[in-house]
């Protein structure tokens, strides 16, 4: 057993003196001489038994009464709830998304600040305990850490804390008490008992609404006791909906004011939460640098979870010349439980014109390469690309030998058309290119055939699409003729609506390579299922670093018609428009961790644009915080944009039961003992109530101290004889 | 009831009466023997129960049919005896010889015994209450009336009565054992002496009534009216057994037991811590447990005392230090005369 009022036990057992004190100080009346003195020894030596009998019980009784106030003052606890020994409070407190939950007026996480402090104040009171805070908004952060005696500056940290647009981590607290110094026994120092708060309003159907992807989901060590802190007011359940994700299918506006009016840009949203029973409106706006240059608005009907949308992005608007970044922002016009899902955003680049490296070698002096003499796969590359003028693409020929020398960020696409010929400087370029989003398209080269140089290309090919495209080399070079195959456009490609699929049935392949590809690639033209079985990938597609597209067959109608098809130029556009998102990332839910966003390490710093976010509130990290981020280098430049989009998953209310949640917390901390307490009163800082057991047992005592203190004036009474009384 | 009498003697500040005072001015004797006192008891007479032994003539019958004015009896005449003595009116109707005995009166010997043992020190009346003057403390300092002032006004009160009558008084003070002795003496200003001997008397030690007995029972060898003042706290088979061998020598007793209230009520209601006069240790006790008790004990004792004195035919009577000595004794006195007259001595 233990005590919530150590010292106070302490006073009130030492103040058991008292009673004893006043005892002997009564004895030690001013003196009455006394001739007869025989006689009152006569009479005491009859009394003398009862009446030791007597003060002895009244003594007793006395402290038996100053020391069962004392302890019910002191107010027992059972052991698992307070320790005597210096205690570690850890904080954890779920500032997710889910915390902005907002159902009677106060939010999740303002009640949740209120239960931490009360715990503050709890480890205020206790000698030797000390405090620390963790958030639990991913990706999580050491607020105050290693715990420290410093209750104010918990308090102060408290205060400061703010809900993230990111689902619940757990890794901070793993990787902090990962790192705790080793044991006292070690150090030396006095053991300390780590009690784990973890303060939420325990939204999620899991219970912290921790992310189901994260890497790390191993049991976590070095806690004593967890005390679970519910910090949720209102109704059980709330409804709430969000923008679970926003796609812009256009990422790259490309074009200025002198060669169209208007731009129209093309995406998907998608919405999480209860269907409400009426339509939500949705805005759009365009805003670069501050300008609206474009809106729409788009409805949610009632049960449809998903839509698509395109906003026009008047050119006038923009500054002509400059390239740049075009914010959208999509909001849910709906007041809901939480408003921080209710808002995403997205980014386009904006270029006057894109730039594509066709890399082959000069065509002059090599004799015939192809079927067609003179047309070489760069030539029709280049045709494609840029047919006229206003096409908004500069496309230009790139030696293989000279590709390591220029700048990945001067590009906006790559196509090799001779890979066997590629340098590794070559090949260190086009990941670069890939990894800031870029578009890398690959051939074969016109000239594989017989001693096929597959081999000195795949190896590379793997490293770049992550083994998700490779080539057969064991089939070599298919020469059986075949055709593409009538299928509806998916991928770079699924803007290509309406005759696409009869456009590109029409194409003949008279030889390929074999491609493989894995579960992360897309396939947006195959051929023909054929008697050997289904149509083999012609053109596949990956998109985990930048866009990879690999064709089966190189630009040369002695492979296949595609080069001199129609369909050649539309494919080739849409590939350069919608696959080079250069230095843009619309892809990222706010809970990332901070490394995943900067793989090349070229960012120094990132700031969040406030004129692209709607939250004027810029504190935060990337990892954290939904809206646009610029990552800056070491000079100033912004050479990374990212669209953080809040993590409406998080958000989803879905209360679960006490049960449920002890279980997902058991999973995650076993062989800890969990107490679960009621809701907390976020109205006020209440201490937390001593177990049942402790109030039971306190009320006991209080009720055996009235009766002894009963006894005590009986007793009293008896024991001061008075006149008339029987002796 | 206060829980303490608020003149109660306490060791705090108290005057020594342990040791002689001999740097004191004279006590005036009129504060012990108050005009009151002698004109209640003016008119009394102390008598002695048994038959005195005495030299000069007073209304004390004597054991010696010798001459006196008062004819007791005849007896056949021996050869020898004085031929004056002869009644011829008897041998004239006889024709016997008849020799007249007379009783003789002769005077008492009052030996009044002064206890000034420590009990004797205690006492809760206000001095100048008990004196009825101005003085609101002793000589000494003490601003109570103790049983040892009460027993000098007794023993001054009878030292009076008995010179008036024509009778001896002397006085013995004793505490352990004799401390002190005042000669038998008729002068009037016997009953001053007896102040002035008691007045610079220290009032300590143990009692030793028995021993004190044997002492005096050596020195004296006529019988006497012995007046013992005392409180009689002691052994009451050792009082008994001083009774006894006052009673073999053939003398009388007077037993006047002096007893402050508060021996007597016990008005205490806190506890405290009593002191013992007689170096009898210190108790710390609830009044209110053991009154009942003392009561029951002190009682006893004085029915052991006085029923002591009565089986030797002595008189016993509780002498209040609370009230006015002349009716007590007075009383007593009447009492005691009229059974004298009954009994025909």
């Amino acid at each position: 057993m233990s005590f919530l009022h150590p010292l106070i036990l302490s006073a009130g057992l030492l103040a058991i003196v008292i009673p004893i004190i006043i005892h002997f100080l009564r004895r030690r009346r001013r003196p009455i001489e006394w001739a007869a003195m025989r006689f009152l020894q006569d009479a005491l030596r009859k009394r003398r038994r009862r009446l030791r009998l007597e003060q002895l019980l009244l003594l007793l009784t006395r402290c038996a009464i100053v020391a069962l106030l004392a302890v019910a003052i002191a107010r027992p606890t059972s052991g698992g709830d307070v320790s005597s020994q210096p205690t570690a409070h850890i904080i954890a407190i779920d500032n997710s998304i889910a915390s902005a939950t907002n159902s009677d007026g106060t939010a999740d996480l303002s009640r949740a600040i209120d239960a931490a402090l009360a715990v503050v104040e709890r480890a205020s009171r206790s000698t030797g305990d000390t405090v620390a805070v963790l958030t639990l908004g991913a990706p999580g952060g050491l607020e105050l850490w290693p715990p420290t005696a410093d209750t104010d500056a918990a308090r102060r940290v408290l205060d400061r804390v703010t809900p993230t647009d990111s689902r619940a981590s757990l890794d901070a607290l793993r990787d902090a008490l990962r790192q705790r110094p080793g044991t006292p026994d070690e150090t030396g120092t006095t053991p300390v008992r780590t009690v784990l708060h973890v303060v939420s309003g325990w939204r999620n159907a899991e219970g912290l609404g921790l992310n189901p992807d994260a890497a790390d989901r191993s049991p976590i060590a070095g806690v004593d006791a967890i005390e679970l802190h519910t910090a949720s007011g209102g109704p059980a359940t709330i409804a709430n909906v969000g923008i679970d994700t926003i796609g812009v299918t256009t990422p790259t506006v490309v074009g200025s004011a002198t060669l169209a009016p208007q731009t129209r840009v093309f995406g998907t949203l998608v919405r999480s939460g209860v269907a409400p029973e009426q339509a939500i409106e949705i805005e759009l706006i365009a805003r670069p640098t501050g300008t609206i240059a474009g809106r729409t608005v788009a409805r949610f009907e009632p049960g449809q979870t998903s839509l698509n949308w395109s906003v026009g992005v008047n050119d006038a608007a923009l500054t002509p010349g400059r390239g740049g970044r075009i914010a959208l922002g999509a909001t849910l016009k709906i007041d809901d439980a939480n408003p921080r899902d209710n808002h995403a955003a997205a980014v386009l680049s904006r270029k006057r014109e894109l730039r594509a490296a066709v890399v082959e070698r000069s065509p002059v002096g090599l004799g015939t390469r192809g079927s067609d003499a003179g047309i070489t796969p760069g030539t029709w590359a280049m045709a494609a690309l840029t047919p006229d003028e206003r096409a908004g693409v500069e496309s230009f020929r790139v030696d293989p030998a000279s590709l390591g020398s220029i700048p990945a960020g001067s590009i906006d696409a790559l196509f090799i058309l001779e890979p066997a010929r590629l340098t590794e400087a070559g090949w260190a370029r086009a990941s670069e290119l890939l990894a800031l989003g870029g578009l890398v398209v690959i051939t074969p080269d016109a000239s594989t055939g017989a001693g096929s140089n597959l081999a000195d290309w795949d190896g590379a090919l793997r490293v770049l699409s992550d083994n998700q495209i490779t080539i057969n080399r064991n089939a070599g070079v298919r020469s059986e003729p075949e055709r593409l195959a009538r299928t509806a456009p998916v991928g770079l490609l699924s803007a290509l609506q309406g005759e696409f699929a009869d456009l590109i049935a029409s194409v003949g392949v008279r030889q390929r390579v074999d491609l493989i590809v894995g579960a992360g690639a897309i396939v947006p033209v195959a051929t023909e299922p054929g008697q050997g079985g289904p149509g083999a990938p012609f053109i596949a597609q990956t998109s985990a670093r930048g866009t990879l597209v690999v064709f089966a067959a190189p630009f040369d109608v002695a492979w296949s018609d595609l080069p001199a098809r129609p369909v050649f130029v539309p494919i080739l556009q849409e590939l350069v428009r919608r696959g080079s998102g250069l230095g843009v990332d619309n892809a990222l839910t706010a809970g990332i961790p901070p490394g995943t966003f900067d793989p090349g390490g070229a960012i120094d710093r990132w700031t969040l644009d406030a004129s692209m976010s709607p939250d004027s509130d810029q504190t935060g990290t990337p990892g954290a915080r939904a809206g646009v981020w610029l990552g800056l280098s070491t000079d100033g430049r912004v050479v990374r944009t990212l669209a953080v989009r809040p993590d409406a998953t998080g958000a989803v209310l879905e209360t679960p039961t006490p049960e449920d949640r002890l279980a997902a917390i058991g999973e995650l901390f076993p062989g800890v003992s969990i107490s679960d307490d009621a809701p907390s009163d976020a109205e006020g800082a209440q201490v937390r109530n001593a177990s049942a057991w402790g109030d039971r047992l306190a009320l006991l005592l209080l009720v055996m101290c009235a009766g002894l203190a009963v006894f005590e004036a009986l007793l009293a009474r008896v024991a001061s004889h008075p006149a008339g009384a029987a002796a | 009831m206060p829980d303490a009498p608020a003149n109660s003697p306490t060791t705090e500040g108290a005057p020594d009466r342990t040791t002689p005072r001999t740097d004191q001015p004279r006590v005036d004797p009129h504060l012990y023997l108050h005009p009151q006192t002698l004109a209640r008891l003016g008119s009394f007479e102390l008598r002695a129960k048994m038959i005195v032994e005495g030299v000069m003539s007073g209304m004390h019958r004597s054991p010696y049919a010798g001459v006196s004015v008062e004819f007791a009896q005849h007896r056949p005449y021996a050869p020898g005896d004085d031929i004056r003595r002869l009644d011829w009116k008897v041998y004239a109707k006889t024709d016997k010889l008849q020799v007249k005995q007379y009783q003789q009166e002769t005077n008492l010997d009052l030996v009044v015994l002064v206890d000034r043992s420590g009990s004797m020190n205690f006492g809760t009346r206000l001095y100048a209450d008990a004196t009825g003057s101005d003085r609101t403390v002793s000589l000494d300092g003490r601003p109570n009336w103790t049983k040892f002032d009460h027993a000098t006004a007794t023993a001054a009160a009878l030292g009076y009565v008995t010179v008036k009558q024509g009778d001896r008084v002397g006085m013995i003070v004793y505490s352990d054992e004799i401390r002190g002795l005042l000669p038998r003496s008729g002068r009037k200003t016997t009953w001053r002496q007896i102040v002035d001997t008691l007045s610079v008397q220290p009032v300590d030690r143990e009692t030793d009534f028995a021993r004190v007995i044997e002492q005096t029972l050596g020195q004296i060898t006529n019988r006497c009216l012995f007046v013992v003042v005392s409180d009689f706290f002691d052994d009451p088979d050792r009082i008994r057994a001083a009774f006894a061998r006052i009673k073999h020598r053939g003398h009388d007793l007077i037993a006047l037991q002096v007893l402050d209230r508060a021996e007597t009520e016990f008005p205490f209601d806190d506890p405290a811590r009593f002191v013992g006069l007689e170096q009898d240790g210190s108790l710390r006790l609830d009044p209110r447990a053991i009154k009942q008790d003392y009561l029951d004990a002190i009682g006893a004792h004085i029915d052991l005392v006085r029923k002591a004195a009565r089986s030797f035919g002595f008189d016993h009577q509780i002498v209040p230090t609370h009230d006015w000595l002349g009716p007590p004794i007075a009383a007593m006195l009447a009492k005691r005369n009229a059974m004298i007259r009954r009994s025909g001595r």
